[in-house]
């Protein structure tokens, strides 16, 4: 009786003792962990969504299922859906009222964008063909689709819905293309920059207002010898209409927008970035230090305040000549942030060139056999972060530099001359060692969080790493990543906390839990 | 089995429940039920020691980054109380689980300062709140 009481009594709390502080999910035959992500609304997380594979059906067609859970990991919908298994996931992005994902089918030759309502319902399909024009993009998509690529081609609108911009290429001709697809009806438009001198473009997303999609454009100026211009576009998302292309040739210095912040309830938008002298090359030459811009709906400049590394970031940064931070290399604004009380972040990451020793040894060895190789001699790595404090005047008031390990990144085209470009690609390739910052509503406490890899006497591997303001002082705090997953990623979860995200390729498992930080 | 030992099975039992979860690294299951024993039993002095036990080795399981695999988080499937609790701990910080376990403890520390059990996790949250 007693064997049989305790048998009864173990059982019962056995089983409701099996944790809920994770969350497992069996039959994942495959994962990429990038296809997983963050459902947010105004600026909090509310939950996640996981896309793998969870089943073969037969020679030609896999089981997917889409996984959404709520911000403690409980379960709330899972969308079970059979399709041709040549179709791989390229981005996905969510909105606030729908889930979008980009798929490549090879059977059809075609990129279809998927809707899902928050119910899991598939709500609208935009479905366009890929030619030769794409190449471009596809063969980005092949080198980047590993758990190191993030998304970079979808970008959640608000309510609205969701915009594509892809490189387009035709001959000689470089060009770019912005793809809207509505969440809200079955709406769908597409822009490609006409003018002459956009034979040549590259396009990069910078942000979106309730009205606009804005756009960091570089054109290769064919009436100025080659000359890159930089150019901020504003494209209307009702009427996709070209609203303004700020070029800034009237001005005394240009600009080269990294980010924007739309400033609620104003209708005007903030926009940082490095600016230059009049004349100079954008893509080559050094920046004269940050700049930030506050332009209305319309493009119209309404303020320019310039922080000159020579003399506004000396005061607390150890800045070199040419644009160059001593020790840090040249900065890259990752983030703006801006707090309750008018406060500006602003998140930057050093990188620099520097000597590879393998290259020089190959080259050496390459050349002594009488040959020419194209072996690069030196590698890019990602020096320091930086944080930057603006007061509400735009004027830095303060910077500290948080020690990183120099880490390479693995860039085919490390002798490219461009500091610009070379940003561009590492943030292309997911180079940069910063993952993402997490706020509460009002952005009055938030943490930044970013990678690295240590390599000291205690501890050799991947870390994450945490700076958390809460509202007067940055504090750190570091999370060892070593683990037996077969992949593993940190996606951003509620105030004060990280999500663990891991993925046990033998067990055919995924799981994900909560830790605090700081 | 007469009703005696049925009895005191029932109330052994009820503390093995809390070891149980502690031991299976289930720190908030063996914080509900601790608490909850607690109302019946408020002077019970191993009950004491092991809200103290649970919240400081939270701290050090935070401090280590493993505290997501020692604690459930808020469910619909769990009862409100339950909620609450995890809620709560939750919202705490680092070094609130290190206060909230010395202030709670030093409150018995003259009356329990025989149990060894005891001087050992007040020692433990004394040492904690000083990091």
């Amino acid at each position: 009786m007693i064997k049989h009481l305790l048998t009864v009594a173990l059982f019962l709390f056995t089983s409701s003792l099996y944790a809920q502080s994770k969350l497992s999910i069996e039959n994942v035959y495959s994962a990429y962990l990038r296809n997983s992500g963050t459902i947010m609304e105004n600026n909090q997380i509310k939950g996640y969504f996981f896309l793998y594979q969870s089943d073969k059906i037969d020679k030609r067609t896999n089981e997917y299922t889409l996984q959404i859970v709520d911000e403690n990991l409980n379960k709330v919908k899972d969308i079970k859906f059979q399709d041709s298994k040549k179709i791989s996931l390229l981005e996905a992005a969510y909105n606030g009222n729908s889930l979008s994902f980009l798929f490549k089918n090879e059977e059809n030759k075609t990129l279809d964008m998927k809707v899902y309502g928050i119910d899991g319902k598939l709500k609208y399909t935009y479905s366009r063909e890929y030619t030769k024009k794409t190449e471009d993009l596809m063969k980005r998509y092949e080198t980047m689709h590993t758990d190191e690529g993030t998304n970079q081609n979808v970008f959640d609108l608000g309510e609205k819905g969701y915009a594509s911009v892809l490189p387009l290429r035709d001959g000689k001709t470089r060009t770019y293309e912005v793809d809207y697809y509505s969440s809200q009806s079955k709406s769908y438009w597409k822009y490609v920059p006409t003018d002459d001198e956009e034979r040549y473009a590259q396009a990069e997303f910078l942000g979106a207002t309730d009205s606009l999609i804005i756009l960091e454009v570089m054109k290769r100026n064919r009436a100025l010898s080659g000359k890159v211009t930089s150019h901020m576009v504003g494209i209307d998302i009702t009427t996709k209409k070209k609203i303004f292309d700020l070029d800034g040739e009237n001005d005394e210095f240009v600009l080269v927008p990294s980010n924007v912040i739309p400033l609620k309830g104003t209708g005007k938008i903030l926009v940082m970035g490095s600016y230059f002298d009049k004349g100079d090359n954008v893509a080559k030459d050094a920046s004269k230090g940050l700049a930030i811009y506050e332009i209305d709906g319309k493009g119209n400049v309404l303020s320019k305040t310039y922080n000159s590394w020579g003399s506004d970031f000396a005061k607390y940064l150890p800045t070199g000549s040419k644009g160059k931070l001593d020790k840090v290399g040249y900065l890259y604004i990752h983030k703006l942030i801006r707090t309750a009380n008018g406060k500006i972040f602003a998140v930057g990451e050093g990188y620099k060139r520097q000597v590879s020793a393998g290259g020089v040894a190959l080259t050496m060895l390459v050349a002594a056999g009488g040959s020419y190789g194209r072996t690069s001699t030196t590698k890019i790595v990602t020096t320091d972060m930086v944080i930057m404090e603006f007061n509400d005047k735009f004027k830095v008031t303060g910077a500290t530099i948080y020690d990183k390990t120099n880490n390479t990144a693995e860039l085919m085209l490390s002798d490219f001359n461009s500091q610009h470009a070379i940003a561009i690609l590492l943030k292309m390739t997911g180079g940069f060692d910063y993952e993402f910052t997490t706020s509460d509503a009002d952005n009055s406490t938030f943490t930044i969080c970013y990678s690295d890899w240590v390599r000291s006497s205690d501890y050799k591997g991947l870390t994450f790493n945490t700076l958390r303001y809460n509202g007067a002082k940055f504090t750190k705090d570091k999370i060892d990543l070593k683990s037996k997953a077969s992949k593993m990623t940190v996606l951003p979860a509620k105030a004060g906390s990280v999500m663990i995200l891991e993925y046990f390729k033998k067990d055919k498992k995924l799981e994900s839990r909560l830790e605090k930080i700081g | 089995m007469n009703k005696g030992t049925f009895e005191k099975l029932k109330t052994t039992f009820q503390y093995e429940i809390v070891e149980y979860a502690y031991i299976t690294d289930n720190y908030t299951r063996s914080l509900y039920y601790t608490i909850e024993m607690l109302q019946e039993h408020p002077a019970d002095a191993w009950l004491i020691t092991q809200v103290g036990k649970v919240l400081n080795n939270c701290y050090t399981a935070q401090k280590a980054h493993i505290l997501g695999k020692r604690v459930e988080l808020p469910s619909p499937g769990f009862n409100s109380g339950y909620n609450l609790l995890l809620q709560f701990i939750q919202n705490l910080y680092l070094e609130e689980f290190a206060s909230i376990s010395y202030h709670y403890l030093h409150q018995y520390s003259s009356q329990l300062n025989y149990y060894a059990y005891f001087k050992k996790e007040y020692i433990t949250s004394s040492q904690l709140i000083k990091q």
